[in-house]
């Protein structure tokens, strides 16, 4: 394993190290503004998932979650799936070198089928749709990082105020919950659509984040009153320790284990509700290529070229996948009672 | 039993009364009014905007039109769309019917073929067979489902021609005898019912095999085997029984996904439902039909789960009155 | 004669995270027409899992029993045969009660349905006459008013109400053999005496045969014709219910002994055993008892003790008991 791990990390750097020029001219291009957050959301559970870990470097439990996540097959595929889309988002100038919204002949060279020119073929408008499926990693990861961010911290903070005041506060915040879980999130998503109008990458991204969170304050609500139950809150309040610390110190640890399963999952999601709203026609701006708004284009001539709607689908089916199988397996390597 | 209905119908009208809190917020802080946005593609002099205005009473304070949303609402009131020049209430009312019929028919597909592959698996824990089913069910969850949908439609209607690919009738419908008119209604279902409902199984087998697998770890279930009861008997009369229960939750929780899903699947197979409308009204900015189908649809996920609940009270003899 | 049931080399072992945990190691016992065996240990020891190893109700995987062994009912090893014939055997010829009636009753289905299955499986009754068996069997129990609990759901009912439903249960098919597993230790001490007055009344009327696990020596002594004692899964005295009593041979047994409650003895002479059972997946070497034995040699952690006999019917197995004829 550590073997293949040393192949992939000295091949990258020697191709960033010898591409380096184009790489950096090309990362800010054509897309401007959706590669940071790509890295990112990668990095976003892993950061999550190295916080834990580093909270609780002495305890041999963290070793043992360590060690079943490396047996895990799951994990390691997920991790793989992840990564290799990770890398293809960032490195998708290199991987092509296709504009992803040029059109060079959109009489000629219309709904190509797959080839070695273009090994996904043309969309409608002559568009390399191998290039777009790439660049389109990088606007719906990127969309899913800043999202699950946001969902972390508005998710986290609402379960701990709830959980934590009790009383009133307790009440209407999960009052406020349910209401947020009752409405079918789609329509919610749609009737701010409706007013707002168009939305951009970050509008789009905070939305999605600010009606993805009441899942998440739900498990912590649950995970802050049952840590209230326990002992060791009682011995700390005894000896003095400050409520903030008591946050920081004894509760943020604790919850960083459903935190982290929670954002791995939180991915997935988002990932596809962003391509179910540009699917719809309300996410992603054409004719930058998110991957919901790819299979939107493809739906008029699903029948002469199929592949167009195919490609991004296997896309989106395989960036859930890897983040569900992260999440699954991350999940029964920190519970391993639970099946 | 009756306090718990009586808390229960409270706690619902508070969750519909922030529904309805958040829908006018939302329309209230968007950018401009809802004159504004109405006519916003439109250009009108500003008197036809101060008479929509005085018409719509948007001229009062926003306090008073909170309350008079309110009170509408209470009244069955859902105002005017007005890109159809109709009440809203006519339009939710006339999509309803056809999402009822495709949310209940995929919600039938999703239950039954859901618990019985997660019977299947929890039965057969971590055997081949398990992880095959644990694996198909993540790649059917993992599917974009107006995605899914598609490539049924491409499969199944278009390569295969076996189904229509649009619409809930075929043109010919009013010309149809009775039993034709059932068969051509059954025919147009058949392909948004199987895309919303495989893709609700996957969650519910999924849920349901954990549920099984608990069951299994069960007193009882040695007690059933130590009784000499055959396997199926063991499965199907102490195991699946027990994790039936959780099922009947699980019924009322996944309401607001299966109308989500609906959205999507009714726009992929110009399904005239609900959500159709409600994306219709999204391309017109009609935003009063968009947010009374929201609010509609957190109404029934609502009322869904509170017939969950007193369902699952009646069923389980641990919570039934005695 | 031979005996009813012979359980010979019983190894039941589990593949677990941390290794092979061998919970029960080579366990041999008889158990006789109309006798009651008392098996007795800490837990931990192996009892429950020799007790559930005989009707097979151990999960395969993650257990497993080892290729020597042997459970032989009325001449049929029971490991070897098909699931159908094995269903044969349960709840119609060895019966079983357990530790916790609440739990090992189904939640979600009436007492009475759960008799009405266990006459069903291994009968041709209609549900009527299963339906006026159950009642029968309720009443035999000592429930009252059986026609109108026989629709309850065991919530409704305290727990030893819930064990003598389980009692009833084992007796529908009239059993020869009725394994308890610790049948009175969830319950209150004045039940428990109830429910041991039950069981062996309806031994001698059922002439059954009775298995007796507990972790409790005491409760044998009323009860019991024979005990063993296992310890680290594998017995370690067996003998005359008498003789275990007045001349435990083994030093766990005496330390079982001394931490049973007496009304002749004062409190204070009360002890436990220090130290507690190691896990199934590192017993000790030699003797499995030796680190917490207080009358240890040497040849102890090296060598496994044999099976010394002590006097008659009696065995002991380790390096300090004296055989017979020899003190």
């Amino acid at each position: 394993m550590t073997r293949w791990f040393l192949i992939a990390g000295v091949s990258g750097a020697l191709l960033v190290a010898v591409r380096f020029p184009r790489i950096l001219e090309l990362l800010t291009t054509p897309a401007p503004g959706t590669v940071l957050p790509a890295i990112g959301a990668l990095a976003l559970p892993a950061a999550a998932f190295a916080g834990w870990y580093w909270s609780r470097r002495g305890h041999s439990s963290t070793q043992d979650v360590w060690g079943r996540l490396i047996a895990s097959k799951s994990f390691l595929t997920g991790a793989g799936v992840v990564a290799t889309l990770g890398l293809a988002a960032l490195l998708a100038p290199v991987l092509t070198s296709y504009n992803p919204n040029a059109q060079p002949d959109i009489l000629g060279a219309a709904t190509l089928r797959p080839s070695w020119a273009h090994p996904f073929g043309t969309d409608f408008f002559s568009r390399d749709l191998l290039s777009r499926v790439l660049y389109g990693a990088r606007w719906s990861l990127g969309i899913a990082l800043v999202a699950v961010t946001l969902l972390v911290v508005v998710g986290t903070a609402a379960g701990i105020l709830a959980g934590w005041a009790g009383g009133i506060v307790d009440a209407v915040v999960m009052r406020i919950v349910d209401a947020g879980i009752a409405i079918p999130r789609i329509l919610l998503l749609l009737v701010i659509a409706a007013l707002w109008g168009n939305l951009n990458f970050f509008a789009l991204a905070t939305l999605l984040g600010l009606t993805g969170w009441f899942g998440l304050s739900r498990i912590v609500r649950a995970e802050v009153l049952s840590l209230k139950q326990r002992p060791f809150l009682h011995a700390a309040r005894a000896l003095g320790i400050s409520r903030r610390r008591m946050v920081t110190h004894h509760l943020l640890p604790n919850l960083a284990a459903p935190i982290t399963v929670t954002a791995a999952l939180g991915v997935g999601n988002i990932v596809l509700t962003e391509a179910s709203l540009s699917y719809l026609g309300v996410g992603a701006p054409p004719p930058d290529p998110g991957w919901g708004n790819i299979i939107r284009e493809s739906t008029s001539i699903i029948l002469s070229a199929p592949w167009v709607a195919f490609f991004p689908g296997v896309a989106i089916f395989l960036t859930v996948v890897g983040f569900s199988l992260i999440g699954d397996s991350l999940r029964s390597a920190l519970n391993p009672q639970a099946r | 039993m009756t306090r718990f209905l009586v808390r229960r119908i409270l706690h619902s009208v508070a969750i519909v009364f922030i529904v309805a809190t958040i829908t006018f917020l939302l329309v209230h802080i968007a950018p401009g009014d809802p004159a504004t946005a109405q006519f916003r593609d439109r250009p009108v002099s500003p008197e036809i905007v101060a008479q929509y205005r005085r018409d719509w009473g948007l001229d009062r304070p926003l306090y008073q039109q909170y309350l008079s949303y309110l009170s509408n609402i209470a009244r069955g009131n859902l105002g005017q769309s007005f890109s159809l020049n109709r009440p809203v209430s006519e339009v939710v009312l006339q999509a309803l019917p056809n999402t009822v019929f495709l949310a209940v028919a995929a919600l039938g597909i999703s239950f039954a073929v859901g618990i019985v592959i997660g019977t299947a698996q929890g039965a057969t824990p971590n055997s081949r067979f398990d992880h095959t089913l644990t694996a198909a069910t993540l790649a059917v969850f993992s599917m974009p489902i107006f995605w899914f949908g598609l490539m049924m439609m491409l499969v199944f209607g278009q390569w295969l021609g076996w189904f229509p690919v649009s619409g809930a009738t075929s043109p010919v419908y009013s010309a149809l005898p009775f039993l034709g008119r059932v068969a051509d209604r059954l025919h147009h279902l058949v392909l948004p019912a199987l895309t919303l409902g495989l893709g609700g199984s996957a969650v519910v087998a999924r849920f349901h095999r954990a549920e099984i697998a608990e069951a299994f770890a069960q007193d009882f279930i040695r007690t059933a085997r130590a009784k000499g009861l055959s396997e199926r008997d063991v499965v199907l009369r102490h195991a699946l029984r027990n994790a039936l229960l959780p099922a009947i939750t699980m019924l009322g929780l996944s309401l607001p996904v299966l109308f989500s899903g609906a959205v999507l699947v009714e726009h992929v197979f110009a399904w005239h439902g609900m959500g159709l409308a409600a994306f219709d009204a999204v391309a017109r900015r009609d935003y009063n039909v968009v947010t009374a189908i929201a609010l509609f649809g957190a109404i029934m996920v609502v009322i869904g789960n509170v017939v969950a609940d007193l369902a699952y009270r009646r069923v389980d003899p641990r919570t039934r009155a005695s | 004669m031979t005996a009813l049931l012979r359980v010979r080399n019983l190894s039941t072992s589990f593949a677990t995270e941390s290794g092979l945990a061998r919970a029960v190691d080579d366990v041999s016992f008889d158990l006789e027409q109309g006798e009651t065996l008392g098996l007795v240990g800490e837990s931990g020891c192996g009892k429950t899992v020799t007790a559930l190893s005989i009707l097979r109700l151990i999960a395969e995987p993650p257990g497993q029993y080892g290729e020597e062994s042997r459970i032989e009912y009325e001449g049929v090893n029971l490991l070897e045969l098909s699931a159908r014939d094995l269903r044969e055997i349960r709840g119609a010829q060895i019966a079983m009660i357990f530790q916790e009636p609440m739990s090992s009753l189904n939640p979600v289905l009436t007492v009475g349905s759960q008799i009405v299955e266990a006459i069903r499986a291994h009968g041709s009754e209609s549900r009527r006459e299963a339906t006026e068996r159950a009642v029968e069997l309720l009443t035999l129990v000592g429930i009252p008013e059986p026609g109108r609990q026989i629709n309850d759901y065991p919530h409704q009912m305290s727990g030893g109400m819930q064990q003598r439903v389980m009692i009833a249960m084992a007796l529908s098919c009239r059993p020869k053999i009725l394994i308890a597993d610790e049948p009175t230790t969830a319950l209150d001490v004045t039940i428990q005496a109830q429910i041991l007055d039950l069981l062996m009344d309806l031994k001698v009327r059922f002439g059954m045969s009775v298995l007796f696990i507990t972790h409790d020596l005491g409760v044998l002594a009323g009860i019991a014709d024979r005990v063993a004692v296992m310890y680290g899964g594998k017995i370690v005295e067996e003998g005359e219910v008498h003789a275990i009593f007045e001349r435990p041979a083994h030093p766990y047994t005496q330390g079982l002994l001394r931490a049973v409650p007496h009304i002749d003895r004062p409190t204070a002479q009360l002890r436990g055993i220090p130290g507690a059972v190691p896990t199934a997946t590192e017993w000790p070497s030699g003797c499995r008892f030796h680190p917490r034995c207080s009358q240890r040699i040497d040849r102890c952690s090296t060598e496994t003790p044999p099976d010394i006999t002590t006097e008659t019917e009696h065995i002991a197995r380790c390096w300090v008991a004296t055989p017979a004829g020899k003190s």
